[in-house]
């Protein structure tokens, strides 16, 4: 899950941060060290494994709460406003991220008020009062 | 700073038992004789006397009989109070008596032969000279009683101090605490670190424990070498055997163990996670 504030510990490093579910799942060293170097290469963050996250841009830290959300290989993807504080150029990014990830075939699931502006197809479901109001599937936006 | 608290704390009832166990052996030291005082009446015959000197010398248990005539005890009596009483008070008040030490130690032999003198034509009393050790022990337990209690309270003051800190520590890693719990970890899981703490917190002061018991011990036996020299006995402070000590860090690691357990279990229940 991927929270609209990052909920980032700002004590560690990047390479700790992205571990952290690894470890509660009391993963091998071997392992976790593999995957949070996969998840963090995936989101483009390889370089940047042993600095602190504070020191991090606003799009940097949402790609590290993405790469902890990712390294547990989960089949299901909840982002709460993954894209809410950040500018276009950043948004693109993520979004873009999102889109690689379900190519190979997990579910993102996105809750936004703003609309992203991308070239993705997706499905959209509007919801009023915890209500499903709209189902528009495959939508093209210009 | 907590094992130093924890430290100090534990000292008290372990500093109590101590003393109680140095007062115990003392005690066990003292008892190598016991002594049985015979008081005849005051019309006995000199007959009767040889008789009973007689029985007793007869008696296996006895081992050393001191007879002390009345005259020779008065005269005593005058020497120690330092004053001629015989012009206030004309006849000798005080009794035969026969003084004789045992050469066993068995109470249930020790009541056969009372019982059997009491059944002497003659006799008066008899006072075992033991009795003050009996008292003593008496004293003793009461006091191990007492720290016992006192430890007791003191345990359940640490639970307090120890928990609260334990709480205060989870109120220090509340965001950690948080992002664990939203990506999925147990309470189990996260009250761990806050539970080895506590054990640390418990052995740390165990170990000072221990070294201020110890620590008291020798200087106390320094000082106390100097006082005996003066007296010319040889006594010395023991320190507690050394299961003991095993005892008081288990117990600290036990005490650090329990309240950190509740206190944490307690903290991350309740700790609210804010979107």
């Amino acid at each position: 899950m991927i929270f609209q504030d990052h909920k980032l510990l700002y004590d560690r490093n990047c390479f700790e941060n992205v571990a952290l579910p690894l470890e509660i799942n009391n993963m091998s060293k071997a392992d976790t060290y593999r995957r949070v170097r996969a998840a963090l290469d995936k989101v483009d963050l390889l370089q940047k494994e042993k600095i602190m996250p504070i020191t991090l841009s606003g799009g940097e830290q949402q790609r590290l709460a993405i790469a902890r959300a990712i390294v547990s290989r989960p089949s299901i993807l909840i982002a709460d406003e993954p894209t809410a504080n950040l500018d276009k150029e950043y948004a693109e990014e993520i979004m873009n991220i999102f889109y690689s990830f379900q190519q190979v075939g997990v579910t993102v699931i996105i809750s936004t008020h703003e609309i992203p502006v991308t070239n993705i197809n997706f499905k959209r479901l509007q919801l009023n009062g915890g209500a499903i109001q709209n189902l528009i599937g495959h939508v093209q936006l210009p | 700073m907590m094992i130093i608290v924890i430290g100090i704390t534990l000292c008290l009832p372990s500093a109590g038992l101590l003393v109680i166990e140095n007062a115990s052996q003392i005690s066990k030291n003292i008892e190598h004789e016991a002594e049985i005082s015979i008081f005849l009446k005051k019309d006995i015959s000199k007959d009767q006397i040889d008789f009973i000197e007689l029985s007793l010398k007869k008696n296996s248990l006895v081992k050393k009989i001191h007879f002390e005539p009345k005259l020779i005890a008065w005269a005593k009596l005058q020497s120690k109070l330092d004053v001629e009483i015989g012009s206030s008070v004309s006849t000798n008040p005080l009794p035969d008596a026969f003084f004789i030490s045992l050469n066993t130690l068995d109470q249930i032999k020790i009541e056969k032969l009372i019982n059997k003198l009491d059944g002497i034509d003659g006799i008066d009393d008899i006072i075992i000279d033991g009795n003050w050790i009996k008292k003593l022990r008496v004293i003793l337990s009461l006091g191990k009683l007492s720290v016992m209690f006192l430890a007791i309270l003191l345990v359940i003051v640490l639970l307090v101090v120890i928990g609260n800190t334990i709480r205060l520590q989870t109120l220090t890693y509340k965001d950690e605490i948080e992002v664990s719990k939203l990506i999925g970890a147990t309470n189990a899981f996260i009250q761990r670190p806050f539970m080895y703490t506590g054990i640390l917190y418990g052995l740390g002061g165990g170990l000072i424990t221990i070294s201020l018991l110890k620590l008291s011990v020798f200087g106390l036996n320094k000082a106390l070498f100097k006082l005996v020299s003066v007296f010319g006995t040889d006594i010395t402070f023991k320190g507690l055997p050394y299961e003991y000590y095993l005892y008081i860090l288990i117990l600290a690691m036990f005490v650090g163990l329990i309240s950190s357990y509740i206190s944490a279990n307690n903290s991350i229940r309740r700790l609210k996670i804010y979107k």
